[in-house]
């Protein structure tokens, strides 16, 4: 066992702790939460209006974007942003002495901040699921075990793409906003402004081979038995998308730690 | 004495005076950074594009939502990036403050100033970036009028006008609640949130949600903030919302005041 893997678990009490301790910052996250309820509130609205949503009606519609909300909590990835700060002030420089990847550091801090939002928003979900007869996952057990399944590939997915986008700081010092342009550019293929099911379906078929979906709409797609084209075939996809990340990461850090200069005072 | 300056014709030109001193030195500050001003403004066009491609969406299956058709729509968008623009450049900085003011001291020794207190916490700063996104949301705006085919009245313009200023009132009043909470909080980092949350509410017109949802922003008044002005400019609005609205801003503010003035007589100070 290498030598971080052990550190990992006192690594992520301490992540806990901090998330803990900032919690003006747990306020944000919960914020967060907000605007999948707005398209939500907006989609009720068309349901109710709109007799051409094939399959979709309102329970239907309150469980997908419930879910996503989790989702969402799961993959909402700081780590461009931190990186970023972290260049500025020079706490890169303290990271990068430490005997653990800086990589592994900053996925740390995300998983452990994960420790104390996902309970509270799964056990939110559970709640609604079982007391509101309208939230419902009528996939079966093979199903919501592939959409946890989903959710811990969605995860991540998720902070390597952060984090590859977060190296683009070494170059400029908007690696927070270029992610969040590709995040932009994503919503629209990864179920975040509507279900994937309701688009059209070139736009479909075109979102299954990009890596969005599998860091938002998926795992939910599975939770519903909404998903468009193969469960199987999606899980490779995000596979090789993981491993298409991890090599980029590996080449875009050899490049840019070379070019790095450590900033301190 | 906290307060109690006078604000006669010569006070207001003093404090407008002032207003430009503080406003040109974040200026001088914020202006270092350009290549910065260049990337914020290349991310807000993406947004203002990305908002209105978004609502798209919705529109695939009907042509209008609860009586709103697309072109409508992004008048309201337009109006939201407007409003929001305004919250982060006039407000946002200045409320984001208020926390260390308390915790370190600061505000000790902006009391001291002879100046009025509640006006220094306020204005003190100002969110240079973000004074494109108003212009910008107009813009928006004005598509969504030439995409409907309308050229709105002078009439349509001044009501218009009259309800964009109830709504950067309004936002104002909120922001001053909160500093007041801050205050009296002292360790209040999540503030912010309240208010970011409170304009996210107004991207849709609140005919979008369904009630009680509806009803609930129309009273907590995230219906001001973006439907009505939007519904001013379109000829929709309820004439009587012109009367309405100025007075529902005018008291809000006044309760912001003294709900700011309470907090500072309970405020024991924190330098040592």
């Amino acid at each position: 066992m290498p030598e971080w893997l052990r550190s990992y678990p006192q690594l992520l009490r301490s992540a806990v702790q901090v998330t803990l301790t900032y919690r003006g910052r747990l306020l944000f996250m919960f914020a967060g939460a907000l605007f999948p309820m707005l398209l939500l509130f907006v989609w009720l609205t068309v349901a109710s209006e709109s007799s051409t949503l094939p399959g979709w009606d309102a329970g239907r519609f309150v469980s997908y974007y419930l879910a996503a909300v989790v989702v969402n909590d799961i993959t909402a990835s700081e780590i461009s942003w931190s990186f970023d700060a972290d260049l500025r002030t020079g706490e890169l420089a303290a990271k990068l002495l430490r005997p653990f990847p800086v990589f592994h550091q900053y996925v740390a801090t995300e998983a452990g901040s994960r420790l104390v939002t996902v309970p509270i928003f799964g056990a939110v979900l559970v709640v609604l699921t079982v007391a509101v007869p309208m939230v419902a996952f009528p996939s079966g057990f093979a199903s919501l075990v592939a959409a946890l399944v989903a959710a811990a590939v969605a995860f991540v997915l998720a902070v390597l793409m952060s984090s590859t986008f977060a190296l683009v700081g070494f170059w400029t010092t908007q690696s927070g906003n270029v992610y969040m342009l590709w995040w932009g550019l994503g919503a629209f293929v990864s179920g975040w402004i509507a279900p994937l099911a309701l688009m059209p379906s070139w736009l479909q078929h075109t979102a299954e081979l990009l890596p969005f979906r599998y860091a938002l709409g998926f795992p939910v797609e599975l939770a519903l038995g909404v998903e468009t084209g193969s469960a199987i075939g999606g899980f490779a996809i995000a596979f090789a998308w993981i491993a298409a990340f991890i090599v980029l990461y590996a080449l875009l850090w050899r490049r840019g730690i070379r070019h790095f200069q450590a900033v301190s005072g | 004495m906290i307060g109690s300056v006078a604000v006669g014709d010569r006070g207001l030109r003093r404090y407008f005076g002032l207003l430009a001193i503080f406003w040109r030195s974040t200026f001088a500050t914020e202006l270092e950074y350009r290549a910065n001003f260049f990337a914020r403004a290349a991310m807000s066009v993406f947004w203002t594009v990305w908002a209105a491609l978004g609502v798209r969406v919705f529109f695939q299956f009907s042509d209008s939502i609860a009586g709103w058709d697309y072109g409508e729509l992004i008048v309201v968008i337009g109006m939201f990036f407007s409003v929001n623009g305004l919250r982060q450049a006039l407000f946002e900085p200045n409320l984001d403050r208020m926390t260390e003011y308390v915790r370190n001291g600061t505000l000790d020794f902006l009391l001291t100033k002879p100046v009025n207190t509640q006006f220094m916490v306020s204005f003190r700063h100002l969110g240079v970036y973000n004074l494109l996104d108003p212009v910008l949301g107009l813009a928006l705006s004005a598509v969504g009028l030439a995409v409907i085919g309308r050229r709105p009245s002078v009439a349509n313009l001044a009501s218009f006008t009259v309800m964009l200023a109830v709504a950067v009132v309004l936002l104002y009043a909120l922001t001053l609640s909160l500093i007041a909470a801050a205050v009296r909080l002292v360790n209040s980092d999540g503030l912010g949130a309240v208010a970011f949350v409170t304009v996210e509410l107004s991207r849709f017109p609140v005919q979008l949600y369904r009630n009680p949802v509806q009803t609930i922003l129309t009273i907590v008044p995230v219906a001001f903030l973006t439907t009505f002005p939007a519904q001013a400019m379109l000829g929709r609005l309820d004439p009587w919302l012109l009367v309405v609205g100025p007075a529902v801003a005018v008291s809000t503010v006044g309760l912001g005041s003294i709900a700011f003035r309470r907090s500072l007589r309970s405020y024991a100070g924190a330098s040592g």
